[in-house]
Parts: C-alpha cells; structure tokens; sequence
C-alpha cells in the first residue's frame, strides 16, 4: 500500500519532468537549448518513472533490469545529444533559427 | 483506464501515420516513420503480442529508420523540400481499402484462439517450450527458410546494383571525437550479451532469432558508423559463408529429409538440431542486414583517403 503512493507520487513526478522536457522542446528558442530541455528533463523524467515502477515490482531480476534500461537510455540520449550537438555546431552558421 | 490509453495509442499511430503524409521534408517523414514504428510496437504490446512487439521496435523502427535515412543521404540532398504530397488520388482507394478491411473485421468469427489451439495440440512432437519459436523454426520452417532467402536475394541485389563483388564496404574513417568510442565500447559488448540472450531465450520465452539477428546488426552498422577497424579486419570469406549459413542450414535439413525420404524439412527431433538452425538463422541475420545497411553506401561520400583500406 504504502509502496504504491510512493510509486504513483514518483511516477507523477516523472510525466511533471517529461511534460517539462516537451514544453522546452517545443517553446526554447534555438537548437542547443532544445537538446538541453530534452536529454536532461526527460531522462530525470524517465528515471522517476523507473523508480516508480521499481517500488511496484516483487522480483529482484525485473528491478536490476529496469535500472539498467534507465541506464542504457542516459548513455544512449547524452551521447546523441553529444552527436547533434556537434553537427549543428559545425554547419555553417544558420544554427540560430 | 487501460480503455483509455489504448484508444491514445491507437489515435496517436493514426495521427502519426497522417502527419507523415503531410510532413514537408523527407527528413521530418522519416523521422515521423520511426515514431511510428515505436508507437506500432506499444500497440503490439498492449496486443499481448510481445515477439511482433519486439520485432517492430528492432526492425520497423530501428533498423528500416537506418536504412530510410542512409537512402535519404544517398538520394535527396539534405534540405530539399518533398514536392507536394500526393494524396488527393490515393485518398479514396485508401479509404476504399480501409472500409473492406474493417468490415471484413466485422466478419471474423470472434475466437479469440486462432490457431493457438491447433499449435498447443502440436507442442509435444516438437522439443521447444515456447509457441511461437516452435511455429517459426518448426511447424513453419518454410516461411523462415524463405525469409532468410528474400534476405540473402537483397544481399545479392544489393551488390549487382552496386557492381560489387563483396558485402564489406570501405571503412569510414574515424571520428575525431572520443565520444564514439567511448560508446561502442558502452554498448557493444551489452548489444552481443541482449542478442545472445534473445537467442537463447526463444526457446522458451519471447524472443529468437530474428530479434537477436537485428540486435548484433545493430551492432555492426554502429561500429561501421564509428569507423571501428573490426569490422574491415573480418575475412570476406568468413563474412560470406555466415551470410548464407542460415539458408544453407535450412536447405541441407529439407536436402537431408527428402534422402530419408520423409517430407521435406522434418528433421529429427534433438533439440540441438533446432538451435543449431536458429543460430544460423541469427547469424546470418544480422550479417545480411549489417551487409544491407553498410554495403550501399557510396564509398565516396565521405573522407577520401577512406576508399582501399
């Protein structure tokens, strides 16, 4: 009982975090704040979530498997975000539309 | 409450589906058809269908969207603008289609066992736990075996458009940047252990070989991207004989089975045969779609220098 307001408060948390993260995405002005918005914002947003959803599950497997998703998903979008970062940073100067 | 997430999902696959229609550059609709693949694979898991689920994130949305966008890079320069949709014509033989198709819904019997039940009748002559595996490897070999044909035929098309006389592509050079390494060396050998895991799980679980052949390809087209010398320093012979080992398998089983004069493709029933033929499937696999994605590039696009290593 006490196990699952906790879950649905982190939950909560997390959809307050991505509705953040799109907010940014959609109303920041250029290109590096956007990314911004996106890969911190929302992988806070994903971590709440997988946390939430650790409080609901009994099984130990399911529980390191869902941190290392969370994991995977920070590695992935932090190095994307590096990726695209760069590219826009290399184009010749129409970045700040 | 389940009601209304589905009816989100389902509501926002049409929307995605109309606003790739109606986006305005390639890029935004391919962008937009890996989205949709995504959001195809929550449907299919809302389905309770977690193998198509499964399959349409690593195929659908992963591997067509990098091979959508290789063939964007190849044949639209980036910026051009997609002269005017055209879906005035296409509009009424698609709501034609779309309303035979749904009433032909109304026409299905409403057994929700399909065939499962038939399959379940058939599990005890075959020695995989799970159905869905034991319908691809075993009841219907027929359509993987020919799967993994349609795949080597792209493979072989591939190379006569391209006037090639092997899969490997020139290597790209690589990046300045530490980043790229640093994730290869992240996400490589996780990408090897969540193949080996599908493989290994299809027996019993969902999962198999299809699932872990495109997981490995993954692998591949990302160790090509980051101009990783592995990939170049594999013999082309090796590279060609895992192309066609899945088919081959499947062929010397019929082969074999017709000697015996049995029915084609019944084999024995050890299990180690059946996994011996799923591997094979899974290797070949993610070798003809690494082949697919890295092979048609133009080895001119990028980096001189890059061309004869």
């Amino acid at each position: 009982m006490i196990f699952d307001i906790i879950s649905i408060i982190l939950c909560l948390a997390g959809a307050f975090f991505f509705l953040g993260g799109t907010v940014g995405l959609l109303r920041f002005p250029d290109n590096y704040s956007r990314l911004h918005a996106l890969t911190k914002a929302d992988n806070l947003g994903l971590g709440f979530i997988v946390l939430g959803l650790m409080f609901t599950s009994s099984a130990l497997p399911e529980i390191i498997k869902m941190g290392l998703i969370w994991l995977l998903a920070l590695v992935g979008s932090s190095s994307a975000c590096y990726f695209i970062g760069h590219y826009i940073y290399r184009l010749p100067s129409q970045e700040e539309e | 409450m389940a009601l209304l997430l589905d009816m989100l999902v389902a509501f926002a696959l049409v929307a995605t589906a109309w606003r790739i229609m109606r986006s305005p550059g390639h890029f935004q609709a391919v962008v937009l058809f890996i989205t949709f693949g995504l959001l195809l694979s929550l449907a299919w898991a809302r389905l309770h269908s977690p193998d198509i689920a499964l399959a349409e994130a690593a195929v659908g949305a992963g591997l067509a969207g990098v091979l959508l966008l290789d063939t964007l890079r190849a044949v639209a320069p980036p910026g051009t603008v997609k002269a005017g949709a055209h879906f005035s014509w296409l509009l009424f033989p698609c709501l034609l289609l779309a309303g035979l198709l749904s009433l032909s819904i109304m026409h299905i019997q409403p057994d929700i066992h399909g065939l499962s039940r038939a399959v379940a009748a058939g599990m005890q002559a075959t020695s995989l736990e799970y159905p869905v595996t034991a319908v691809l490897l075993d009841f219907r070999g027929y359509d993987t075996w020919l799967e993994l044909g349609v795949l080597l035929a792209a493979v072989l098309g591939l190379l006569c458009v391209r006037r090639k006389n092997s899969i490997r592509a020139p290597l790209l050079p690589a990046p300045a940047e530490p980043v790229g390494r640093w994730l290869i060396s992240i996400l490589l050998p996780i990408i090897i252990l969540v193949g080996g895991f599908l493989l290994w799980l299809g027996a019993f679980a969902p999962g198999g070989a299809f699932q872990a052949g495109v997981v490995w390809a993954a692998g591949g087209v990302l160790l090509w991207q980051a101009g990783h010398p592995s990939l170049g320093a594999l013999p082309g012979s090796l590279w060609r004989v895992s192309a066609v080992l899945g088919f081959a398998l499947f062929w010397v089983l019929a082969a074999a089975a017709l000697i015996r004069n049995e029915p084609m493709l019944t084999h024995p029933q050890a299990k180690g045969w059946i996994l011996a033929v799923e591997y094979a499937a899974a290797l070949s696999i993610a070798v003809c779609l690494t082949s697919l994605a890295i092979g048609g590039q133009k080895s001119e696009v990028r980096g001189q220098g890059s061309g004869d290593r």
